[in-house]
Order: structure tokens, then C-alpha cells, then sequence
């Protein structure tokens, strides 16, 4: 991983994975991740708001605290701490509505999206 | 097996209250019994915890994290705190993601007021729109669309699931499961298929289990929400059990719309059985009787109260004081209270001046009374429901208890989930006999050679309990005398199973820690049936099983009120109590407490009144909630003989098969519609309250029979159901400390003699009822009918779990009728290729009586040689081909043993 | 539609009695081995040999992604979506697959030929983009190479 990899979309790439994986037994993961997920895909997707900064922290909390097991427990770990040492991304993403790594494409000029292409 | 006060106590502090809990009590559990409400959506109190909701977190000092208070076990010292403003917050965001999963509808939605989720969201005002709402996709078809009884909302399903580990814990039918994984979970059957399809047993605790509205009964849905429907407890009126239940009545329009069951109640502990769950719709059929009808030129005509009961009542008097008092006699309903049982009895024996009175205990107990008091001195079970589930070893033998009496058979599925062992003597191979650890298939109506049999064995290796057998009991010389003339060999061949399994569920029963028998009608209905149940008594305290908790004899009651039908006397040598007519002691008594002279004829049963009545001895018949056309065998004599009364009555709430050959009928009640009490299998005496208004001009049924009382010469009357009981309280030592106010809230078991008496769970501790139980010497005796050349089959009739016996109660219920509401036979799969039969074809079932044509259920539930039918249904009825032979001292009917023949039929099945 | 023979499954059975609750998985996946998918005809038939409830396996066969309910295809393709081949551009290996064979992830050729599905990670992250097919491994995919790939396979 390097500067062409978008740190807010690894984050949302790995709460997919747990989504995913989860059992679906407890409650908080089974839903929690989900909407991680949610909150994510609308960040990369050029919809996110600073609110949404807010409850990822929340919610991943939660969901860290109050799931059965492990995979509920540390699948929102990527998230928090992505946010904790990256939240300028984050801020990039939300705010200026940008990607920094050019990787998210509803958040990138024309012009660079079709050089990307190749 | 350990009783409550025998466990560790435990010290712990919740929220700042020294609370002590026992060993092994989770935080949860010990919480609830102290007060303290810890949210929880996924906990159900019959179910292992699982913390699959996470809403019970609570911070537990010195420990990492937030912990489940539903898992976790209470230790010395723990300290807890249940409600911070940390776990409220986080409980919140949990409910919120909850509800972000769920259609939110609280206003049309019927749960509303019974609502777990919608309660949790508002104390911790969790906002369903956090995370945007949900948004409900299209209604798709489910496992459960169609089903006419269980329903299934997958919009309103939180995925806790409870419904899919009740039917696995508990009812053990497995039919529910988890489709998928993650956020695409989904409660579903095996490959979605519909539910009647699964081994679904139709129980609805999947209903009763589920904290939404996700699982519902189909009928009620917009009947009324919860919180609008006045709960009325009384008791099930189907089988013995007796399961304490909840008529869900809406005000509104006087109608029940459901049944439910709190979970803690006695003695079903919130479950139920298809039946009580779902077969209540009789009580509004557009069927029932609304008005008195009298015949008239072969047609009924409505008539007013005053003409009817002048009519009957005038009849019957002018019929028995012409011809005597076996002339008339009065036939009692054993689905009805314990008041009416008590004061049919009475009319009988004042207004009727006869003894002759009876109920259906004749059809199916009456030799487990019978047999029992010779031996025992007590002809009731011996022990209570709620022992069933620390009986070490089950000896059951014809009894299908899974199918019979299915809260008692969860109670069994308890046991076997401790680790008890299991011996099944059935010659079908019903539920149990297929999870039993010996499985003794014996040809029908070869019990005494199969019981005589095993107690030699059991003698012979001594393994009897001698100091029981010397202290306890008398007559032992002349029984094991007896029990010479029969080997295990001689069992072997003529039950036709391998001696090897004879010995081995003797010594299987005799070293159970504790054992019980329990049986029903496989073994009273014989021409030896009272021997039969005296045998088991041989049988039990040959080994000293008895007398102690969870062991003894244990008949179970097919009716809802037989137990009390017979409690109250209504039989012609027993007043209330089994109090004897021919006691002089007695009859002054109650001559007294009556006023009249109590009548000194021998009287008889249900089976000699219709033989009598076919002779012309018995002329006038006053029949009272029961059905003999469709519940006797040999129906086309049954028609012949009541045809030729010159006068019958008839007390319905249906126009029976019996009531249409009436003169007159009374139109009366349902269980929901009058007070009263009823006694279970237990001996648990129990209230019944009236919950809704009856149809048209019905009458209760206690105030039709202190009418007819008037009508017939003996005025009668009581202000209310209590004063009935309280009456024959007085008159009756076991039911002496017994009223409606003692019972009230979960009855009491009788013996209960003083007012302060706390009633009796097991019987003979000590000694018997009797004193010292007796031995019988009982000789093994064929059935009056074995099959030959022309009948080459045997034939025996029983029951099914969906259906109530003649089924005009549960064949009213859509839900039950969709599963089933045709006769069938069960065949072996041997006889039927033989026969060219396959399954589903129709086949005509013939005896010496008659014939029936029926589908075929082909299989290997019976044995090769042997039929099986049910008597649910009136449209080709069972009694019409069975034997009218009968037990030697009960007159009880042969209904599991006659000859018949099968062949495929020529019909072509009807489309369904 | 044909009837599913029932004698190898009974002859899976046979081999791994006795068979209780907890050989239930190995069971699953000796069936799927045999027939290519867990038929609904053997399950049903499993449970009632077995006595382990028709739900138990039907929920275990729908919780595995392993696990086929329906007819599978003769070869299955399998693309690599965990976090390495994932930085290293699967998404337009996996559009390449898509637009060869004609299907999405989890679908099937019409002729039974390919199965496609994605899988969290393989384990040859120094392969990355990794794709499989059958049992064969192949890195460094290149997307204009796909169809080459696929070729191999009948």
C-alpha cells in the first residue's frame, strides 16, 4: 500500500469483509458492520458529512464493546484506527469532497478519471 | 437429583443490593428474582441462554468488557452493576440498529402491548431513524404463507432467534432454522418448504416464544392488539394435562382471538400443544346449538327453555316411575366441570332415584380406576407432572404420549435430555419408541405375557426389591406362584419379540434410579385392561418403584375433566371420592346432605345402557356432552339400540351424531363460556373461567342440569358455579379443604382434606392408600377377537396429535383441518406391496361390522400384520368396524384389538 | 427432471458410520465431493438415515459459502478478493472474467461449463491478483490474458 491506495477505502473494504463474514448471531455485529459499511460506501461514494465521522466512532465502539466475538470485536478496528491516524483522508473525503489517492471514483475530476482508465 | 434448597448459595452485589443467588443461577436469572428488569430480547426462561442480542450487557467489577448477564454465572463476591448510563447508551444504539432491521408499525401492529422490543426502545428511547430507517422491500412468499395456524412476518423478525431453538430444545421437532449468514439471515424450514410439509408439529411455541410480532397466529391477526384483549386464565379443554392457558377475548365483539400460555404457569410451564393452541374456533362456530329443539314428526323444531325441560324432564319421570329405575339412566361428559359431573350424578340419584350414571371413563379409564384401587387403594396417578423430568428410567408402555398428551411428552423430552434411559413397549413405533433405548414392538394385546414375563426374569435374577415387597405389600406368595406358568421364551414367541429385549427392559426397569411407568390406553382398552393395570401395579412394586418422588404408576388421563368426572362420583357404585354406594355409612350421608333416599339399584355403565337400551330394558336416556354414536364401537349397533329408546335428551353444543336420533336438545356451553373447575391427569384441581358470552339462548351447563332436576320433580337450583363446589367439597374428604379461592391461582392436587392441607404431589409415601398395595395374580387371556383367514389383520384405533378424539371440536378449526381432516390407515409397507397398495390410495378397511374406506399411510410404523386407524372423523368413522367386546370388570371396549381385512379400493380418491 | 440417486450418498454413509451430529460438515462436504452439490433429495434422504434434522443441514449448507444447493458448474472460478490482490487491481480481473464467460459471481454458464465466484483470499498473496480454477492456481493475472486462462478448461 502506498499513496495510490485510498486509506478510506481500505477501511471500507475491510468492514465489507467482516459484513460479510459475520455469523449473524449477535446483534451488534450482524447489523453494526453493516451500517459501518453504509456510512462508508456514502464516504466514498462523495455523500459523507463530518456527522458521519461521528458515528463511525460511535457505532464502531459499540460494536467493539458489546459483540459476542472476536470478529465483531476487532472488525471495526480498520475503521477506528484509520480514522484515528488518517482523519485528514477522512476530512479530505467528507469535506473537500475529494480522494487524495485518486481511487475513489465518484470523487474524482473528469479529466484524471479517463487517464486512470488505462 | 437436586432440589432447590440443596444447592451452594451464592453472595453477590447488584446494583449496590446485597442479593443471594444459588450455584449455577446466571446474573440474569438471579437479577430477575431480585426485581431487577436487565433488557433482553433473545432470553426465554425454557431455553439455554445464547446472548445473541447483547441488549443484557451489564460491567461486572474486575472484569475486561462488558458481559452478557444471561451467560454469565454468578460467583461469590461479584459485583454488578446492571443500569450505568454507559450500558444505557450502548443499549440504545443496539436497539437502534434493531430497529433499523424492522418494520416499524407499533399502531396497526397486533403485538402492541406485548411488545419486547417496542417496550426496550421506549425505556431507552432509542430512535429508529439513526441509521435512515428501515426500508421494507416487497412482501415475498415464506415457509409459512398459506399456513393457516403460524404465520410469518420476516419484516418484523429481530433474528434473535428463539423461535428456531424452542423447537429444537424444547419441542425437539427441529423444523425452523437460520437460512444464510451475516445481515442475510433469515428464519426459514429446510429448503423453505411449507411448514405442514416439515416435521413441524403445529405447536405454535415458535408463536408463543417470539418477542415480536414476527411469528403470529394466522386468525388473529387484526382481531385486536394485545394491549386492547382482556386475558382470561382458565384450563385447555382437550386432553388430560390440563395446561393453564389464556383466552385472549376482544370486548369488542365478545370473540376469542387467541390462545396463550405464560411461561412459569402450571403445570405446561407456558407451552402448548397444537390442540390448546389453535382449536378454540369451535367455541364460535357458526354450528353451534342457539336454541332448545324438540323432534317433531321426525324433524327438530325450535321450542322455547319452559317447553323443552317440561317435555325431557316430564318424560323421564313418567318413564321411570312406570318402569323402575333401570329404566332410565343418565350419561355424563367428562369435557365438562367437575360442578356439572357432581350434580349430573346428583339428578341421577335424586330427580332420576337411579344409580344408573356414568361418563366416558368406561370408554378409556375406568380400569386404571378400577385396577388401581384394588391394588393400591387410589386409582389416580401416583405422581405429579413436574416430577417427569428427574424420572431416571421411562417404562412406557401403550401410551404415545409425544401425540396423546404432548406437554407431558416435552416434560419426558426434559428427562431425556438429563440422561434418562427410555423403554417403549408400543406396537407402533410412535416418537418415543423411536428414541427409546429398547424399543419392545409387541404383537397387540399381549401385554400381561409381556409384563408376567419380565417379572419372572426380574424375580428369577433377583432384582426385585425384596425389603419393599416384605414391608410394603401382601399376596406376594400366591403372585410369584404365578408367575411359574409364565417363561420369557413362552413371552418371546407369543409377542413375537426377541427375549434378548425382555430381559433387558425388565433389569432396564428395575434398576432406574427411580423408574415410573407410564401407560394409557394400549393398555386399558382390552378385554383384560384392568388386569392389564393391575399387572403394572405388580410390576411397580415387584421393584419398589413407587411411592416416592418420580416413581409409581402413572395413567394418563385422556380427557380434560375424566379425572374429575370420575372424582365427582358419576358412576353407578361410587359417590364423590369413590365414596361406595353400597356403604351405608356413605348413603346415609349423602342421604342426609340431599334429602332423598338414595337409590338402591345395581345401575351399570355406558357400554350395558346401550345394550340395555337395544333389549328394551332401558327406555329413557338422558345424554350430556357425549357422542356414544361416533365414541362406542360397533356403531351400527350403537344406532339400532339408542333408535329404540322411547326417550332421549340430549345436552350438545353441537348437533352431534347422538343428539340428531334426540327428542329433545338443550343447547348449552363451551368451556370458555361458564365457571367451574377441572381436575387433570394429576389430580390437580383446577379453575375454569368463563371468558365469553355463549350464542344465542345457551345455558350453562349446570344451570340446564339443576333445570332438568326442577323439570323432573327434585327443584335444584344454585346461585353459582362456587356454591356447586362448595358443596361437594363438603361431602368429599379428598376434595374437603379445597374451594375457589384456595385454587385459584394454580389449583391444588387432591388428596387435599383440611383447608390448610397444601395438597399432595406424589401418592403411597409410607403406605399405600390402602395400606399395604396388593398383588394380583394375573393370567394371561387372549383378545375376544384374533385375526383368522377371513380377517387376517389386527386391528387397533387411537389417536393423532392434531386431532381431539371424534374430533367435532378440533375438525371446526381451519388451521387443523388444513393438516388434517381425512381417516386414514397405517399399514406396513410389506402388506401393502402384497396388496398392491400404495401410498395415499384409498383401501377398504372391513370387520365383522362393517366397512370403512380410507386413504392408505403406508409405512413401517405398525407392524407387518397389523392396522391402525384413528376415530377422529365422522365421514367414514372408525367405531363403525370395531368390536364390541368388553372388559370383564369396567365393561371398557376392545378398541385395540379386532380382526379386520384390507384391500385396495375401487374408488378413486376425491381431489383435496 | 431426473430423480437423484440415492446409492452413493447411501454408500457415503456406509463409510463414515457412524454418523452423528458432529460429523455433520464432513458429511456435507464427502456429499458435495460425490455429486458436485448437495441435492435436496439426499439431504432430506441424509436426515432421515442420520436423524440429524433436515434444518440443522440445510442451515449449515446455506451458512458455508463451500456449500452448493444447485447444480454447479464442471469448473469453478475462483477470484481472489482479499486485501493484496485487492490493492492489485482484481476488480478488473474480475470484469474481465465477468465479460468472458458471460456471468457475475455466483452464477453459472448456461452449458454447466464455469462457476464464478469471489473468494476473501487464497493465501498467495505474492501472487497477487490471484485467480483459481478447480484445484489450479494462476498469478500476476493479467486481464487481456483471461480468456487464455479459460480456454484450458472443458
Amino acid at each position: 500500500m502506498d499513496n495510490t491506495t485510498c486509506i478510506v477505502d481500505i477501511a471500507r473494504y475491510f468492514i465489507a469483509f467482516c459484513a460479510d463474514e459475520s455469523c449473524g448471531l449477535c446483534a451488534p455485529c450482524r447489523l453494526g458492520t453493516v451500517q459501518l459499511e453504509e456510512i462508508l460506501n456514502r464516504i466514498t461514494g462523495g455523500k459523507g458529512t463530518l456527522e458521519d465521522l461521528d458515528k463511525l466512532e460511535s457505532l464502531g465502539e459499540v460494536v467493539q464493546q458489546t459483540s459476542l466475538c472476536g470478529l465483531g470485536q476487532t472488525a471495526p478496528n480498520p475503521v477506528m484506527s484509520t480514522l484515528r491516524h488518517f482523519r485528514d483522508e477522512y476530512l479530505a473525503h467528507v469535506v473537500d469532497k475529494t480522494c487524495p489517492a485518486g481511487v475513489c471514483t465518484a470523487l474524482l475530476p473528469v479529466e484524471v478519471t479517463v487517464g486512470k482508465e488505462k | 437429583m437436586t432440589v432447590l434448597s440443596a444447592l451452594k448459595t451464592v453472595n453477590l452485589t447488584l446494583d449496590g443490593r446485597e442479593i443471594i443467588a444459588h450455584e449455577g443461577d446466571t446474573v440474569l436469572e438471579a437479577a430477575l428474582t431480585a426485581g431487577i428488569d436487565i433488557p433482553r430480547l433473545c432470553h426465554d426462561p425454557r431455553l439455554k441462554p445464547v446472548g445473541a442480542c447483547r441488549l443484557c450487557v451489564v460491567e461486572i467489577e474486575g472484569e475486561r468488557g462488558l458481559l452478557t448477564a444471561c451467560t454469565m454465572e454468578v460467583a461469590e463476591g461479584m459485583v454488578v452493576e446492571t443500569e450505568t448510563d454507559r450500558l444505557a447508551a450502548k443499549r440504545k444504539t443496539v436497539l437502534e440498529l434493531i430497529l433499523d432491521d424492522h418494520r416499524v408499525t407499533c399502531p396497526t401492529c397486533d403485538k402492541n402491548g406485548d411488545c419486547a422490543l417496542m417496550d426496550y426502545s421506549y425505556r431507552y428511547q432509542a430512535d429508529q431513524f439513526a441509521f435512515g430507517g428501515y426500508k421494507p422491500g416487497p412482501v415475498e412468499p415464506n415457509f409459512a404463507t398459506g399456513n393457516k395456524a403460524i404465520a410469518f412476518d420476516p419484516q418484523l423478525c429481530i433474528n434473535c432467534g428463539r423461535c428456531v431453538r424452542i423447537c429444537d430444545e424444547v419441542v425437539m421437532a427441529s423444523a425452523l432454522t437460520f437460512k444464510m449468514r451475516a445481515a442475510s439471515v433469515e428464519v426459514t424450514t429446510p429448503f423453505d418448504m411449507p411448514l405442514n410439509e416439515t416435521s413441524c408439529v403445529l405447536c405454535g411455541l415458535c408463536i408463543t416464544t417470539c418477542p415480536t410480532g414476527a411469528m403470529y397466529d394466522r386468525a388473529a391477526l387484526g382481531q385486536g392488539q394485545i394491549k386492547d384483549l382482556e386475558k382470561v386464565q382458565t384450563v385447555c379443554p382437550y386432553c388430560g394435562v390440563g395446561c393453564t392457558i389464556e383466552l385472549n377475548v376482544n370486548r369488542a365483539n365478545n370473540r376469542i382471538v387467541r390462545v396463550t400460555s405464560q411461561v412459569g404457569s402450571v403445570p405446561n410451564d407456558g407451552n402448548l400443544c397444537v390442540k390448546g393452541k389453535f382449536g378454540f374456533e369451535y367455541v364460535h362456530s357458526p354450528e353451534r346449538l342457539t336454541t332448545p329443539l324438540i323432534k317433531e314428526n321426525g324433524e327438530f323444531r325450535e321450542a322455547s327453555w319452559d317447553e323443552a325441560l317440561e317435555l325431557a324432564g316430564r318424560r323421564l319421570r313418567e318413564l321411570r316411575d312406570e318402569h323402575g329405575p333401570d329404566s332410565i339412566a343418565f350419561l355424563s361428559s367428562c369435557r365438562c366441570t367437575n360442578e356439572e359431573n357432581y350434580l349430573m350424578q346428583k339428578v341421577a340419584r335424586t330427580a332420576g332415584a337411579t344409580n344408573n350414571v356414568d361418563q366416558c371413563a368406561t370408554t378409556c379409564h375406568a380400569p386404571t380406576v378400577a385396577g388401581l384401587a384394588a391394588t393400591f387403594g387410589s386409582g389416580a396417578m401416583t405422581n405429579a407432572i413436574d416430577e417427569i423430568k428427574d424420572v431416571d428410567t421411562l417404562f412406557i408402555i401403550g401410551s404415545n404420549p409425544t401425540e396423546a398428551h404432548p406437554i407431558i411428552g416435552l416434560e419426558m423430552k426434559k428427562a431425556l435430555k438429563k440422561g434418562a434411559k427410555m423403554v417403549v413397549c408400543d406396537p407402533r413405533k410412535t416418537w418415543v419408541a423411536e428414541h427409546a433405548d429398547i424399543h419392545i414392538q409387541h404383537k397387540p394385546g399381549t401385554d400381561n405375557m409381556l409384563i408376567n414375563a419380565m417379572m419372572r426374569h426380574i424375580l428369577e435374577e433377583e432384582l426385585h426389591d425384596a425389603e419393599f415387597v416384605e414391608g410394603r405389600c401382601e399376596n406376594f406368595e400366591a403372585f410369584s406362584k404365578n408367575l411359574q406358568d409364565y417363561t420369557v421364551a413362552e413371552a418371546a414367541e407369543l409377542c413375537d419379540v426377541p427375549a434378548e429385549l425382555i430381559m433387558r427392559a425388565a433389569e432396564m426397569y428395575a434398576a432406574g434410579e427411580p423408574s415410573s411407568i407410564f401407560y394409557t390406553l394400549g393398555i386399558t382398552e382390552h378385554t383384560s385392561g384392568t388386569e392389564n393395570v393391575q399387572n403394572l401395579a405388580n410390576l411397580a412394586m415387584l421393584c419398589g418403584q413407587i411411592g416416592k418422588r418420580s416413581s409409581g404408576v402413572n395413567p394418563l388421563r385422556g380427557q380434560n375433566n375424566v379425572q374429575g368426572g370420575c372424582d365427582m362420583g358419576a358412576m353407578h357404585g361410587d359417590f364423590p371420592g369413590y365414596q361406595k354406594v353400597d356403604d351405608e355409612v356413605v348413603r346415609f350421608k349423602f342421604a342426609e346432605a340431599w334429602g332423598v333416599d338414595i337409590p338402591t339399584n345395581k345401575g351399570g355403565r355406558v357400554t350395558d345402557f346401550i345394550e340395555q337400551a337395544g333389549d328394551g330394558v332401558l327406555r329413557g336416556f338422558y345424554v350430556f356432552g357425549e357422542d356414544p354414536v361416533l365414541s362406542e364401537p360397533n356403531q351400527a349397533k350403537v344406532i339400532k339400540s339408542l333408535e329404540n329408546l322411547e326417550f332421549l335428551v340430549c345436552q350438545e353444543i353441537f348437533m352431534s351424531e347422538t343428539a340428531k336420533l334426540a327428542d329433545v336438545i338443550l343447547p348449552a356451553t363451551s368451556f370458555a363460556e361458564k365457571d367451574g373447575t377441572f381436575t387433570n391427569t394429576e389430580r390437580r384441581v383446577q379453575r375454569v373461567r368463563k371468558a365469553v358470552e355463549p350464542p344465542g339462548q345457551a345455558k350453562a351447563d349446570w344451570e340446564i342440569i339443576c333445570l332438568m332436576s326442577t323439570a323432573m320433580g327434585h327443584p335444584m337450583s344454585y346461585d353459582n358455579a362456587g356454591e356447586i363446589f362448595d358443596e361437594m367439597a363438603s361431602l368429599t374428604p379428598s376434595y374437603g379443604g379445597m374451594s375457589f379461592e384456595r385454587i385459584d391461582e394454580v389449583g391444588l392436587q387432591w388428596p387435599c382434606p383440611t383447608p390448610d392441607h397444601p395438597g399432595t404431589g406424589f401418592l403411597h409415601a409410607g403406605s399405600f392408600t390402602r395400606g399395604l398395595g396388593l398383588f394380583h395374580e394375573i393370567r394371561f387371556r387372549e383378545a375376544a377377537e384374533l385375526p383368522d383367514d377371513d380377517y387376517p389383520y389386527i386391528l387397533s384405533t387411537g389417536r393423532t396429535l392434531y386431532n381431539y378424539n371424534i374430533g367435532n371440536m378440533t375438525q371446526k378449526s381451519d388451521a387443523i383441518r388444513q393438516k388434517q381432516s381425512k381417516n386414514f390407515v397405517e399399514m406396513h409397507a410389506s402388506d401393502a406391496e402384497r396388496l398392491g397398495v400404495a401410498n395415499d390410495d384409498l383401501v377398504t378397511v372391513t370387520t365383522r361390522r362393517g366397512e370403512v374406506t380410507v386413504k392408505a399411510v403406508v409405512g413401517d410404523r405398525t407392524r407387518p400384520g397389523a392396522l391402525w386407524m384413528p376415530f377422529h372423523f365422522v365421514d367414514q368413522p372408525t367405531n363403525r368396524i370395531t368390536n364390541d367386546a368388553f372388559d370383564n370388570i369396567t365393561r371398557t371396549a376392545e378398541y385395540k384389538v379386532c380382526a379386520a381385512t384390507v384391500k385396495k379400493s375401487a374408488e378413486v380418491p376425491a381431489a383435496t | 427432471m431426473t430423480a437423484v440417486d440415492l446409492g452413493p450418498a447411501r454408500a457415503v454413509l456406509e463409510d463414515m458410520a457412524p454418523v452423528d451430529h458432529g460429523l455433520a460438515i464432513p458429511l456435507l462436504q464427502n456429499i458435495q465431493d460425490t455429486y458436485g452439490y448437495l441435492p435436496r433429495e439426499v439431504l432430506l434422504d441424509l436426515s432421515s438415515e442420520t436423524g440429524i434434522p433436515a434444518s440443522h443441514l440445510f442451515g449449515l449448507a446455506t451458512f458455508y459459502a463451500q456449500f452448493y444447493l444447485e447444480e454447479h458448474g464442471r469448473h469453478t472460478v475462483r477470484v481472489c478478493r482479499g486485501t493484496a490482490c485487492h490493492v492489485r487491481g482484481r476488480k478488473i480481473i474480475q470484469e474481465a472474467i465477468d465479460d468472458e464467460l458471460g456471468i457475475g459471481p455466483g452464477e453459472t454458464t448456461e452449458d454447466r461449463r464455469f462457476s464464478l465466484e469471489t473468494v476473501a483470499c487464497v493465501g498467495t498473496c505474492f501472487l497477487a491478483p490471484v485467480v483459481m480454477v478447480d484445484h489450479d492456481y494462476f498469478g500476476n493475472v493479467d486481464p487481456k490474458k483471461v480468456g487464455e486462462i479459460m480456454s484450458g478448461y472443458e
